[in-house]
């Protein structure tokens, strides 16, 4: 048993003087990695409480319940952020990435206290496959977010069909990485192809 | 082969031809100068191939257990808005759907609905999918009624094979198992009949090049066959599944036109 809350105060509280410090993209980007960083607790809570409901079990939780809870947790604050301010595209994604990394480190500490320091090669593929999964999603649900404004696109249907893209693509994940052999070596790699071809999307919808 | 195996290779095939078809699509999203239809058709195949991957991923880690609620049924029902969504965009004329039919496809709805929770006995989740599928429903009879797609009389046969394939599907869950073949076979003849009759309209339409009315019906035709799919079990799910596929291209077929005809 870890205690998450404990671990969330004391990896805030110097990225909470940093707040007061930087300005502009940087004061931006601290908030909303700390924002991610709550996030990740708050959908831990959810989750741990559908698992106790619902009876799942651990193992099934993790796979099938965690990407939907993780998601809606991340775009929440993005959501608020993007109706209530009316970021432009770039300040959005600097939200996006914030929520994504702080979320990503989060977890990424809670599991290495829970299950060890000692491989440096599992901690490796830990942090590269969760740490960008958990950003790509959210960049690919911040470029739905784009996408629909730049198409007058809003509403219900719009909104919750770039939260399912993320869902989808978070659920995928997980489903592959809880198996063994070639689905977790595909699972482990597919944060970091999407990232890639995010990336060239964003690149060109950028120079349009 | 088994059933599983047949699901499999048909998912699998729908996924290669949405891969396509996505691909297609958001080019024809930069060569219609961003028009909505495009640009929702696109969400809809892009949410299409993510639950249809995540489906056949599922079911190869863990073909014996029946899929717990998971992402992919979040990913179906807004799958299901965007696709409503995208049928609302392209609406020409905006009309108002009389009482008549309005209540008539709400009711047909919550009919599929209530079958979805007494054979799967997942309430929520019916629900929420019984309330979203009758919004999509509405939208695409809307869309008919919009371009006069199908005269009274068409409408009247529509409401009877409905009704009847209502009345066999709940009668499977009243007579005793000796005969509840029969009432069974009734209902996958009326959920084919529908699909000819769409098909047939489909195909005249063509004929008669309205762009619109085509693009409706292949939106009616391809829901009616998701629809007939839900309804279905074994070979039958299988065979509604493989016909699924040739429906999303001439969806793709059908919105290229009536967007380059604009």
């Amino acid at each position: 048993m870890i205690f998450s809350e404990n671990i969330l105060i004391c990896m805030a509280l110097p990225l909470l003087l940093t707040v007061f410090l930087v300005r502009d993209n940087a004061r931006r980007l601290v908030i909303f990695f700390l924002i991610g960083m709550a996030a990740c607790l708050l959908g831990a809570y959810v989750s741990g409480f559908i698992d106790v409901a619902a009876g799942y079990g651990t193992e099934d939780t993790a796979i099938f319940i965690s990407p939907v809870v993780e998601e809606a947790m991340k775009f929440l604050p993005l959501l608020f952020y993007f109706l209530m301010f009316g970021p432009d595209n770039d300040r959005l994604f600097t939200a996006a990435v914030g929520v994504g990394a702080g979320f990503a480190s989060f977890e990424n500490v809670c599991s290495m206290i829970t299950s060890g320091t000692e491989s440096l090669g599992f901690l490796l593929i830990r942090g590269l496959a969760v740490g960008v999964m958990h950003i790509v999603s959210i960049a690919a649900l911040a470029l739905g977010l784009v996408m629909a404004r730049r198409y007058k696109v809003s509403g219900v249907s719009a909104i919750l069909g770039a939260l399912s893209v993320s869902m989808l693509f978070h659920g995928i994940y997980n489903l592959l990485a809880s198996g063994n052999g070639i689905s977790s070596a595909i699972g482990f790699c597919l944060p970091i192809v999407t990232a890639i071809l995010v990336f060239l999307a964003y690149r060109k919808l950028q120079a349009k | 082969m088994t059933v599983i195996q047949i699901s499999q290779i048909s998912v699998s095939i729908q996924i290669a031809v949405l891969a396509v078809l996505l691909g297609l699509t958001v080019r024809l999203v930069g060569e219609s100068a961003r028009n909505l239809t495009a640009v929702f058709l696109s969400f809809s195949f892009g949410l299409w191939l993510l639950t249809d991957l995540y489906w056949l991923i599922y079911d190869l880690m863990r073909p014996e257990s029946r899929m717990p609620f998971a992402a992919n049924e979040i990913g179906e029902t807004a799958m299901s808005l965007v696709i409503a969504a995208m049928v609302n965009s392209a609406i020409r004329r905006p009309t108002r759907l009389p009482m008549g039919f309005l209540t008539g496809t709400c009711l047909f709805a919550v009919s599929n609905a209530v079958l979805w929770i007494l054979w799967s006995g997942e309430i929520v989740e019916d629900i929420i999918v019984g309330v979203v599928y009758a919004w999509l429903y509405c939208s695409i009879v809307r869309s008919l009624r919009s371009e006069q797609a199908l005269t009274g009389t068409k409408w009247i046969v529509l409401g009877v094979l409905c009704t009847a394939l209502i009345v066999c599907q709940s009668l499977t869950f009243i007579v005793s198992e000796d005969i509840k073949n029969i009432p069974d076979l009734f209902a996958y003849i009326l959920l084919i009949a529908v699909a000819v009759f769409f098909a047939c309209l489909f195909i005249r339409s063509y004929k008669e090049k309205l762009a619109h009315v085509q693009m409706f019906l292949s939106f009616a035709l391809v829901i009616w066959i998701t629809t007939a799919k839900y309804m279905s079990g074994g070979n039958w799910y299988n065979l509604f599944l493989t016909l699924e596929t040739p429906g999303l291209i001439l969806w793709f077929l059908s919105v290229r036109k009536a967007v380059k005809a604009v």
